[in-house]
């Protein structure tokens, strides 16, 4: 998980985070073992949370599929892996030691098409902020998590005025 | 795109739950933050 510096940053402007993945508690505890987070982390294999918040879901289409395999190239060529094509997720799992299952593969196939999203909320339940992934750029939207500077940002003006 | 259902925007109150952990004991819950501290909740897709 990619949030773990952005979170203690947040931390330090007085915002907590809560993060939810779409994937069993217990191959979610695997996983966690592997790459240990310092915040609270839900498991919601079924995205039920996902459909509160009213995330949306994308058709898949080929075009999809070579969105999400041209961002996992992108990430292992940063990472300076080698990789066979259409095998960039597997190379960058295999980093920390974490082997892909069955069960993450089925998890894939079930939630590729499932926009995520974050959402920041003020000290009495209120929805201030708002950022769903494609929502700005479309396809090339896939994978983009805004970066701390804008978290920071948001957090410290928007807020700041319902404090 | 499909869009079964109505995405979140701001000034709507945030939908409760109670999940499972997953990096620990017991449950996370969103009301175990209501009225102490602001919160960014981070959905994901399958792990990360």
């Amino acid at each position: 998980m990619l949030l773990g510096k952005t979170a203690e940053k947040l931390k330090e402007a007085g915002v907590q985070t809560l993060a939810v993945v779409a994937t069993s508690a217990e191959r979610a505890r695997l996983f966690f073992r592997f790459r240990p987070v310092r915040f609270p982390v839900g498991a919601d294999p079924d995205l039920i949370t996902h459909r509160a918040y009213g995330l949306p879901q994308m058709v898949v289409t080929p075009e999809l599929g070579q969105a999400i395999e041209v961002v996992a190239t992108n990430l292992a060529r940063e990472l300076k892996l080698s990789v066979p094509a259409a095998g960039a997720l597997a190379a960058i799992d295999g980093l920390d030691g974490y082997a892909r299952t069955e069960a993450d593969e089925a998890d894939f196939q079930r939630h590729q098409a499932q926009l995520v999203g974050q959402f920041l909320v003020d000290g009495t339940g209120i929805v201030r902020w708002t950022n769903i992934e494609c929502q700005r750029d479309g396809l090339a939207g896939i994978d983009k998590f805004p970066t701390d500077e804008e978290l920071l940002t948001v957090a410290q003006t928007v807020l700041g005025q319902y404090s | 795109m499909t869009e079964p259902f109505r995405t979140l925007e701001p000034g709507d109150p945030a939908p409760g739950f109670t999940l499972p952990a997953a990096n620990g004991e017991g449950t996370v819950s969103l009301a175990d933050y209501r009225g102490r501290s602001p919160l960014l909740v981070a959905l994901f897709r399958g792990l990360y």
